[in-house]
């Protein structure tokens, strides 16, 4: 069941995305959602849209691998566009109990749909480009300016890159433990929400087990490996920035130039406007 | 030289007592009891005994994953106690532990392989040549970007031993690496172990259950009970069925009909540990018996 | 209990980029007082045949018949299913993992206790199955984990074995144990299955093993039977095994040898008893 799910799994193409430093591609997701929240209008949603068609399109991910990667997402944003539709505050259209259909809430149903789709398609853009092991090494990095608050920077991607290892193991096991409890007889299927429940007792405490006893393993090979935290620790690939991150730094500060300038301009134009 | 040098070892697992009814303290049997043995660099070296016998114990303590609690044990020259000597002796005695998928840290092959020269801070450029030639030396290159969950138990076991290959190690210890694989798998990895052995002189010690692999070592310790019971060649001790009932251990079949066929009143010499050794004697025995 | 197969095709992913056959033209029959070993290569079909026996999969293409039923085209087939999963014990590699509750006993009577059982009755089952793998009342109460690696192997099987299924399937019963837990726990697997006469089917990467404790061997190619017999007749066509990457214990291959140099004995003895019954005359 897990094999399905394909937002955030790195699709293999050589791209100029895939070849960007990871520590630009955080930045820029982070300017790209910072985009999002600032941007309030028609204008700036149209321009953010162009953007991530325009990421979609460098990072060479067919369209079509992203669309599945959304089928787990749509339920979000269609509960979403459910409250802002009929639950928000305006002129109504259409009423039925409590529920009120207004032009404000399709205005912002539309909007928060977009929006959020828009993030989720930029955002999944830096795991499509990027595998997971050059992202935990680019937050690494990333993150270490921070040490002079003492943020675990190293800590943090090891147990970052280590959860990303040992998920499909776990997932696997799942499969395991449920199909060996099928076998003496359990049912996971019949009697109300609390006997379903009660029902994963035996799947969730071996696994647990398992996952204590696989912590307690890896603990023991990791030490027996030199491990000692990221004190002197050196990469076999060490992120260095190329001209491309340099000049895609450039992009970005344009970028938010651009929406910010966006943002000013139509708050002026507003209030002005009504001057 | 010897790589390794134990000096009556002894090892008490630690207990977390809860306060019991009565009162009284549980039995703590300990896990090893003065241990002594000396393994000369360049050898196979295999450790028999049963589950609980004080195998993995003993494993745990030739790259001071456990220290012994009374005794030394002198592993190239350092104590395993002196702290400061401790990534010197991990970086010379690779584990190689049982379950394939839990030893494996990084997400793709060669970055797994990486892992321990990134952390006693070797050159960048360095880690490369070594991480390549290591992938090399064990027949997995083709798989470096692979990532280690399409790999086979075998496969990933050869990843593990690469992994210690580039620390460029004096011991390789491999703790029941080959119990949970299918016979190809034990294969493949006994066969890049004794490759390292022979051609680079690694020393090595296998912890196994498999009698076949015991076969091919040059020495052969025998735990009971947290105690050598009994170390020799394979054919010294191949030839002790009594010491071998104790340790809950069985015969290679061919050991086990040439002891058969000794009982039985045939001819045969002691030692004997291949098929073609027996063979020999048994067809030596059916001819003198028809003249 | 009797489990047919009829021309049985298995395939994972169908209709994918993915898509793996696993099992292709199967005709088999499983059933009666028997000791039946599945052979093959990892990556055989091995597990995905034993897992079609107790309907944790079901058949891409063809039927399986329990005593002559497909419970598939049933109307109640889910329930039926459950209770079949009982009649049909699957202990799987690593039985011990499963465990769950703080005692012994108590996980062992979970199986019983789906059956339907009363916690008494279900008890009763329980020390029956703990003490045919040979595991007394000390045992009852203690914590999985206080238990050592053969000991837990033991009873995760007896966890099976508390539901009295008149056909067990093990999927590698020994991996891991040591030579004497090897032993012991075949010899009580042996002795269950001519007490109670059932079927146990054992999946298993050892020939010796095989050689000694099964009646009838199935060997899987790439998901096909390659052959089906009793455990001479297979082990006597070694050189076929060879081309699929198994082998005949080790003292098949020594007979062998002995024959061709002249000694009159034949390969196919597959045990140290029987190797022993024809060289011990020539002395």
């Amino acid at each position: 069941m897990f094999r399905d799910i394909t937002i955030g799994q790195y699709y293999p193409v050589n791209s100029i995305l895939h070849r960007l430093d990871p520590r630009v591609k955080l930045l820029g997701v982070v300017v790209y959602i910072a985009a999002m929240f600032v941007i309030n209008n028609v204008y700036g949603l149209i321009f953010l849209g162009a953007s991530a068609i325009a990421l979609v399109v460098m990072s060479k991910v067919p369209l079509k691998y992203i669309l599945k990667g959304l089928r787990f997402v749509w339920l979000l944003v269609l509960l979403a566009v459910f409250f802002n539709l009929f639950f928000s505050a305006g002129q109504i259209i259409w009423q039925w109990w409590i529920l009120k259909l207004t032009y404000e809430g399709m205005i912002r149903a539309a909007f928060f749909a977009l929006r959020m789709i828009f993030i989720i398609i930029g955002a999944s853009m830096l795991t499509y480009t990027t595998t997971p092991t050059t992202l935990t090494a680019g937050m690494e990095k990333a993150f270490s300016v921070l040490k002079f608050i003492h943020f675990p920077a190293h800590e943090m991607a090891m147990m970052l890159s280590i959860a990303l290892r040992f998920i499909p193991i776990l997932a696997d096991e799942v499969n395991k433990i449920i199909q060996a409890q099928l076998a003496r007889g359990a049912d996971f299927d019949s009697g109300g929400i609390f006997a379903k429940a009660k029902g994963m007792i035996p799947v969730l405490i071996p696994l647990f087990v398992s996952a204590f006893r696989r912590a307690s393993d890896l603990a023991d090979a990791m030490e027996s490996r030199c491990y000692h935290g990221g004190e002197g620790r050196t990469k076999m690939h060490p992120l260095k920035y190329a001209a491309r991150d340099k000049a895609a730094y450039f992009v970005l500060l344009a970028y938010v130039l651009v929406f910010v300038g966006l943002r000013i301009c139509l708050d002026m134009f507003v209030t002005y406007g009504r001057m | 030289m010897n790589i390794i040098k134990s000096e009556k070892i002894s090892y008490t697992y630690p207990t977390y007592q809860e306060d019991n009814d009565e009162g009284k303290a549980a039995e703590i049997k300990p896990a090893l009891r003065d241990v002594s043995f000396d393994v000369e660099a360049g050898q196979f070296i295999c450790i028999l005994g049963r589950n609980g016998s004080g195998k993995s114990t003993l494993a745990r303590h030739l790259n001071a994953l456990l220290v012994p609690n009374e005794g030394t044990l002198w592993i190239d020259g350092m104590d395993s106690k002196d702290a400061s000597k401790l990534w010197d002796i991990r970086g010379n005695v690779g584990m190689v532990f049982q379950n394939p998928d839990n030893q494996i840290i990084g997400s793709v092959v060669d970055e797994d392989v990486a892992f321990g020269l990134e952390n006693i801070g070797v050159p960048s450029e360095e880690i490369q040549r070594r991480v390549a030639q290591s992938l090399e030396n064990v027949g997995i290159a083709k798989y470096a970007k692979s990532s280690p969950n399409k790999l086979s138990g075998g496969q990933k076991q050869r990843v593990a031993v690469a992994g210690i290959l580039a620390m460029n190690p004096k011991c390789i210890v491999l703790d029941e690496s080959t119990a949970m694989l299918d016979p190809r798998g034990r294969e493949e990895v006994m066969e890049t172990v004794r490759k390292l052995n022979k051609e680079q002189g690694i020393t090595v010690i296998t912890i196994t259950h498999y009698m076949d692999e015991a076969l091919m070592a040059d020495h052969i310790f025998v735990m009971i009970d947290g105690q050598i019971a009994m170390q020799g060649t394979p054919g010294e001790v191949f030839e002790r069925e009594d010491i071998l009932e104790r340790a809950g251990l069985r015969l290679p079949q061919i050991c086990q009909l040439a002891h058969e066929l000794r009982k039985a009143g045939m001819d045969i010499p002691k030692g004997v540990l291949t098929a073609d050794e027996l063979k020999e004697a048994v067809v030596k025995a059916v001819q003198k018996n028809a003249d | 209990m009797q489990i047919e197969l009829k021309n049985v095709n298995f395939i994972y992913n169908k209709d994918s980029a993915e898509q793996v056959e696993a099992l292709s033209d199967i005709n088999l029959t499983f059933g009666g007082d028997s000791f039946i070993a599945i052979i093959g290569s990892t990556g055989s079909g091995k597990s995905t045949l034993i897992q079609l026996l107790n309907a944790l999969q079901k058949p891409t293409e063809g039927t399986i018949l329990w005593d002559g039923e497909d419970i598939y085209a049933l109307q109640d087939s889910k329930k039926r299913i459950r209770l079949l999963r009982c009649s049909v014990g699957m202990a799987f590699q690593y039985p011990e993992h499963q465990f769950f509750e703080t005692e012994v006993l108590k996980d062992v009577s979970f199986g019983p206790k789906n059956q339907g059982h009363t916690k008494e009755e279900s008890e009763e089952l329980a020390k029956k199955a703990l003490a045919a793998v040979g595991l007394g009342p000390e045992y009852y109460e203690k914590s999985p984990f206080e238990l050592s690696g053969g000991e837990l192997r033991r009873a995760g099987i007896a966890g099976i074995l508390a539901m009295e299924p008149e056909i067990l399937i093990l999927d590698e019963p020994t991996a891991g144990l040591d030579p004497q837990g090897k032993t012991d726990i075949l010899d009580e697997l042996k002795s269950i299955q001519q007490s109670r006469h059932i079927t146990v089917i054992l999946v298993s990467h050892s020939m010796e093993e095989v050689a000694s404790y099964a009646d009838r061997v199935i060997v899987l190619s790439s998901g096909h039977v390659i052959m089906d017999g009793s455990t001479h007749e297979v082990f006597s066509r070694y050189k076929e095994l060879e081309e699929v990457g198994l082998k005949a214990p080790e003292v098949t291959y020594f007979m062998e040898e002995l024959a061709q140099a002249g000694i009159p004995v034949n390969a196919n003895a597959i045990t140290i008893d029987e190797a022993l019954k024809q060289i011990i005359p020539l002395i």
